[in-house]
């Protein structure tokens, strides 16, 4: 296919749709007569040879020269694109002699029917697929019991046509991947099973107030020798409150007006070096040794400070703890464990737990204080300007412990490993290998299959010292199968399309886990009884109350909703002085946390459309002005009318993303909708054109509806545009980074960007006139509300899946639309019925 | 059966400045698979600190010493700084207005650390693999030793000021050799026999299960549909390609090494004396290159940001009283401009010893391509990456101009198009927008 024509084509999803929706309903008008190309040949000849039968063809498209039997996957492409463009109604051009309806519903129809033939000719979907990053990276955390970023050195995988991630057709594999996997399951497994006696422990309590750092002693019911603190060189010193000046700028940070216990609210801040500064007031631990690995348990002994009388009682300090490592100038800080709301002002103590392989650490090689472990513990209560009595922590003091053993060998060790009873060197190896592979391949596995791992092991233990160096190679393997690494579906036995139990158990758990079954689902695989419809019903409620489903919930917003055009945006800092990391993050975390809360509170996905409360933190509800949210974690706010907020289309996560950091973009937001909401995108546009841009001389002095109309004013541009501007407009009541900009903090900040009155009055596709996101949110919930249903509909299942729809996925969707309604369209409902879909449960 | 033409011969005695060897039996050489063409080669030279600018308002002469030519095309000046590579200006490429979107608003000495990488270091310094290790995981297979990495200063540094330019498949800092000594010990004498021991353990375990995911690849695959199978294909094509290299691996564990005599090379330096340093250095590189002992190095001349002993580079030389970041903040841009110029004399002689040296019909230079450059323009400025490509006629590459862009361009461009004259299938690296097709014959 030619370049410029692949760029048509770069959104087939679209197609699909269209193809779908449109296609099969203009079959169906015919009734089911089968159409020759004979019959509809002469109408190509007649509107489209004339610029698509010659040799230097429109959009390089020859259209008397594409298969008419849509034998090949290039034909149907060729031709998708086609019934795009006269289904759409831009081709022909409004230049060339008008084509009647009843013959481009013909035409139409020939396409549909060829598609559909060409379609029962391949029953044969593909479903064997590899893990995403994700859920490599759940799974082996859940095989091994060790909490570790797994996946943290695998590449980022792609978006298939729909934006989803977890599509088998965008899951590549390439040597260096494959590589890749091997090392990880090599490292995983020495450090879950281990043959050395327990590592010296570290474990120190550092006084903050006159900064003294005690060596503990050992605890009696733990393993592990401690580390010999006085007598070896190694040492934690104080990075101080403000250790790092600008660099360049020489000037020496102020000193701290506080004693370094006492913390007021305070951020991370990213300078102009890699990485970050620590927080200006913290207490930063310099470790002078680098700690790599291992489960590590900070512990702090913290309160609040007295507060002042005429201090904010809403106003509290937030205790953080973050791990990292220092380099030249900067830092890298990860923080662990959840922060802490501290509302007491007597002492109480605090633990954080977590794996130092999941934060920056030292590079190899010599350390010094640009190459250290570092421990930061900071006040984290959001920053207000000019804040007379600022919340303020106090601490006390710290204790770090690393790594932190409650047992060894390992739980992982012995989970693995258990107590041999007597058994057999091999017997035991035996029992060994298939408790393990049963659980990494998600099923029995043969005896057959275990000859095989026993060859191996057999092996690996005549070139091995030990058992446990012999189990660690001929795990690693199976961590490094294909049968773990993908998701097989098997072909043989009975059943013929349907998924065996287990396979079936395994496509539930990835679709709302991410990960590998647990043992509840296992065994009603095992038992046979997790085909029973009512069963696998219970078993879909079960999962989505369990805090698991957070894999798919995030997943699935932030693919479908795009949320990663915010990391995108390039926010002005001088326009929006307010925006920062911190804020970002809280638009994102907004927007998956409303989807889980109309997921978990059983509520109707037109939630989606409008609603009268939406998830904020305090970042956040600073942000959108609603007063009294004075910590980090999210919960659900009523939204008065006088916010000007409901659903997700004022969410700022959406607005901010759909912006080009300076203003709302109405194009981006309303292809945006109709993509995402409406499942209607517009085709792509055109190559080399131009953005629009509002700096450009001849829209000086234009308003945007106004600037909008000229661009649609151009022929090439009016078809789509006159589809996709009217729902944009609607969105220009908020600015770049999702304020309100009618009056109050937006209105003032636009005040000093334009002078231009906001107009957002538009008028729909379908006729109707809206005036902003209030009239749009109705509009849709009264005249679109069909289309969003069976968007939502069609995204779910495609995330379900694991593919873009099939002819047949989608004639499975529409049926669901009737019994979705008859249950008040609940979106734990939709995950239910598209599980109990046959699509679902099908090969 | 015909020899391929680039065998060497083994009474041919090579002479090159300073150094000869003799070349009794390279085996490697003799018993590879026949290749119709010599192989391919990538060398990478990096400095820190930028290259000296003058202000737009500064005299003519002044601006002579500018590193980057006053215009652009075929037609440029050489400019003082550049001088030295006279010789090689058909054979090479200047360029200008490259770098790497996401790290142009840092301080210029954090992307000493993504040169070769281009990751994204704005909030973590989590890299990425580095252009000479990705081309080395290909063309590394065929010798004995995959890649050299070297720095005046060694080891690997601190992150943000990396003494080492260069980043393995998970993103981890690769350790710098800096002893010339060392380095040639390791190419050209046996190692002990554990090591060797080791080594070959390791290997056969690899081997071993590579071999079993194979096998189960094969079994699972008669359980799949059609459809599946192509899609489980590509699990198999990627294991045939880690035997492949396995094998290989292996099979240079028997074979003798190539006898270079250490006489042939002074390897009494030290960054004490810097001019002989980085030329033995370069010595080795050749040497390296010339036995097919390796066909990827990656050579950090000097580091950012006065770290390790290379700041005191100028200092020795007498090109200056201060060190070479010092240089660069200094109001006098001569003294910084003569060191430029001492640099791209160094680079020139590298080019020099590359073009002296046969490969049958072609010369050394013409299979191997050498990126000479920095990531950083002038003081702090993480754009405009001074950068020389050099070499590689063989490889497809045309020279002679001076590439100019009004608008930063992303270097990934450049790296894309390197990466495929190695017959790497790739569309991008890094941050790249498409293909720098320019340097194209």
């Amino acid at each position: 296919m030619s370049p410029k024509l692949q760029e048509w084509l770069i959104v087939p999803t679209l197609s699909v749709s269209v193809f779908a929706v449109a296609g099969l309903s203009a079959v169906m008008l015919r009734g089911e007569e089968s159409l020759s190309f004979e019959r509809v040949e002469p109408l190509f000849r007649k509107h489209c040879y004339a610029c698509h039968a010659v040799a230097e063809a429109e959009g390089e498209l020859r259209i008397d020269q594409l298969d008419p039997t849509f034998l090949d996957l290039s034909a149907r492409e060729h031709w998708q694109l086609v019934m795009d463009r006269l289904e759409f109604g831009d081709m022909p051009p409004e230049s060339e002699q008008a084509l009647s309806p009843d013959d481009r519903e013909l035409m139409l129809a020939w396409i549909a029917q060829g598609m559909r033939e060409s379609a029962k000719g391949q029953p044969d979907l593909p479903s064997f697929r590899r893990l995403t990053r994700r859920e490599y990276e759940h799974t082996m955390q859940d095989l091994l019991g060790l909490p570790i970023d797994f996946a943290a050195s695998l590449p980022q995988d792609g978006k298939s046509r729909d934006g989803f991630r977890n599509h088998g057709d965008v899951l590549r594999m390439s040597p260096l991947q494959y590589e890749t996997f091997l090392q990880i399951a090599d490292e995983a497994l020495a450090k879950a099973i281990v043959t050395d006696p327990p590592p010296t422990v570290h474990r120190y309590r550092i006084r903050v107030d006159e900064f003294r750092v005690e060596a503990l002693p050992k605890p009696v019911d733990r393993p592990g020798e401690s580390f010999d603190y006085e007598n070896q060189p190694f040492e934690i010193t104080n990075m101080g409150a403000t250790p790092l000046g600008q660099p360049g700028s020489g000037k020496k940070p102020k000193a701290p007006e506080h004693p370094p216990h006492v913390l007021p609210p305070s951020a991370i801040v990213r300078f102009r070096e890699a990485a970050v500064r620590p927080p200006e007031s913290c207490v930063a631990l310099r470790m002078h040794q680098a700690f790599r690995s291992g489960e590590t348990l900070v512990r702090v002994r913290a309160a609040r400070a007295e507060a002042e009388p005429d201090s904010d009682p809403a106003r509290v300090p937030i205790l953080t703890v973050a791990m990292g490592s220092t380099n030249f100038h900067g830092v890298e800080l990860k923080t662990v464990g959840q922060p802490q709301v501290i509302s007491h002002s007597d002492y109480r103590i605090y633990d954080f737990r977590f794996r130092m392989e999941n934060v920056s650490v030292p590079n190899e090689g010599p350390l010094n204080r640009r190459n250290a472990s570092i421990l930061a513990v900071w006040n984290s209560a959001l920053g207000i300007d000019d804040e007379a009595q600022p919340p303020q922590l106090k601490i006390d003091w710290i204790e770090f412990e690393s790594p932190y053993l409650e047992t060894w060998p390992p739980k992982s060790h012995t989970d693995i490993l258990f107590t041999n009873h007597g058994l057999e060197e091999e017997d035991y190896a035996r029992e060994v290998l298939k408790r393990f592979t049963t659980r990494a391949y998600r099923g029995p596995v043969a005896d057959h299959e275990l000859d095989r791992l026993m060859d191996f092991w057999r092996l690996s233990r005549e070139s091995n010292d030990s058992l446990e160096a012999s189990m660690r190679e001929t795990l690693s393997v199976i961590l490094s199968s294909p049968r773990f690494l993908g998701l097989p579906t098997s072909r043989l036995g009975a059943g013929g399309n349907q998924l065996n139990p287990h396979e079936l158990a395994s496509r539930l758990s990835y679709f709302l886990w991410s990960t590998m079954p647990d043992e509840q689902l296992v065994q009603l695989a095992n038992e046979g009884r997790l085909l029973d419809a009512q069963v696998l019903s219970d078993q879909v409620r079960r999962m989505i109350k369990d805090q698991r489903s957070g894999a798919f919930i995030e997943q699935f917003t932030e693919q479908w909703l795009e949320l990663d055009r915010l990391e995108r945006v390039v926010v002005n800092k001088d326009m929006y002085p307010g925006f920062n990391d911190q804020l970002a993050v809280a638009m994102r975390q907004e927007t998956i946390h409303f989807f889980a809360e109309v997921l978990r509170g059983d509520m109707s996905l037109f939630q989606f459309l409008d609603s009268d409360f939406t998830m904020v933190n305090d970042a956040l509800a600073a942000h959108y002005g609603i007063p009294d949210v004075m910590d980090p974690h999210f919960r659900k706010v009523q939204l008065e009318p006088s916010l000007h907020r409901g659903g997700l289309l004022t969410q700022a996560a959406i607005l901010t993303g759909l912006s080009d950091g300076q203003d709302g973009h109405p194009i981006k937001r309303g292809v945006w909708l109709l993509k995402n909401l409406l499942d209607d995108p517009p085709p792509p546009p055109p190559p080399n054109v131009p953005e629009l841009d509002r700096e450009q001389q001849e829209l000086g002095g234009l308003t945007i509806p106004q600037a909008l109309a000229l661009h649609r004013s151009s022929a090439s541009c009016m078809g789509c545009h006159r589809k996709i501007d009217p729902w944009g407009i609607a969105f220009e009541e908020y600015d770049a980074i999702g304020n309100w900009q009618r009056d109050g903090k937006g209105g003032e900040l636009r005040a000093k960007r334009t002078q231009h009155p906001v107009e957002s009055a538009t008028e729909l596709p379908n006729g109707a006139t809206v005036d902003g996101l209030l009239q749009l949110r109705q509009e849709l919930l009264l005249s679109y509300s069909e289309e969003f249903r069976r968007a939502m509909i069609h995204k779910i299942m495609a995330y379900a899946l694991g593919r873009s729809l099939s002819p047949g996925d989608m004639a499975a969707a529409s049926a669901l639309e009737a019994d979705l309604r008859a249950r008040d369209d609940r979106l734990a409902a939709l995950i239910e019925l598209i599980v109990l879909s046959q699509p679902f449960q099908s090969k | 059966m015909a020899r391929p033409s680039w065998h060497l011969d083994r009474r041919t005695l090579l002479r090159g400045a300073g150094i000869s060897l003799a070349l009794p039996w390279l085996e490697a050489m003799a018993k590879a698979a026949p290749v119709a063409e010599p192989p391919r080669r990538f060398c990478a030279f990096f400095f820190g600190n930028g290259v000296a600018i003058p202000k737009q308002d500064s005299t003519d002469a002044q601006q002579g010493w500018s590193w980057f030519p006053r215009t652009a095309g075929a037609d440029y000046t050489l400019t003082k700084p550049l001088e030295p590579l006279a010789l090689h200006r058909d054979e090479m490429s200047i360029f200008g207005g490259m770098s790497h979107p996401s790290s142009r608003m840092l301080v210029g000495h954090n992307t000493v650390d993504v040169w070769l990488t281009g990751a994204d270091i704005r909030v973590s310094l989590d890299n990425s693999i580095s252009l000479d290790q990705l081309i080395a995981r290909h063309a590394g297979t065929h010798t004995r030793i995959p890649s050299l990495v070297l720095s005046s200063h060694g080891g690997v540094g601190t992150k943000s000021r990396s003494t080492t330019i260069s980043f393995d498949t998970q993103g981890r800092a690769v350790p710098a050799e800096s002893s010339p000594r060392r380095l040639f010990e390791r190419l050209f004498q046996p190692h002990g026999s554990g090591t060797q021991a080791v080594r070959k353990k390791a290997l056969a375990s690899s081997r071993r299960r590579v071999d079993f995911l194979l096998e189960d690849s094969h079994s699972l695959r008669n359980n799949l549909g059609k459809s599946d199978q192509i899609r489980l294909d590509e699990f198999v094509e990627s294991l045939h390609e880690l035997e492949t290299r396995l094998t290989r691996a292996q099979n240079w564990l028997g074979k003798a090494l190539p006898r270079v005599e250490a006489e042939s090379v002074n390897l009494d330096v030290s960054p004490d004396g810097p001019t002989d340093y980085i030329r033995t250095m370069m010595d080795v590189i050749v040497l390296a290159l010339q036995t097919d002992t390796t066909r990827v190095t990656a050579y950090q001349i000097c580091a950012e940001d006065g770290v390790g002993i290379c700041d005191r580079f100028p200092t020795i030389l007498g090109i200056g009283r201060r060190g070479h970041h010092q240089l660069t903040h200094s109001d006098g841009e001569l003294e910084w401009a003569h060191y430029d110029r001492y640099l791209a004399e160094q680079f020139a002689y590298f080019l020099g010893r590359l073009s002296s040296i046969r490969e049958g019909d072609s010369r050394l230079l013409d299979n191997t391509m050498a990126l000479f450059g920095s990531a950083t323009s002038t003081t702090h400025n993480a754009r405009n990456y001074p950068t020389i490509l050099a070499g590689g006629s063989n490889l497809g590459l045309r020279h002679g101009r001076y590439f100019t862009h009004e608008t930063e361009r992303p270097m990934g461009d450049l790296y894309v198009t390197i990466l495929k004259q190695y017959g790497i299938p790739i569309d991008a690296f890094a941050e790249s927008t498409g293909e720098f097709a320019e340097i194209l014959a």
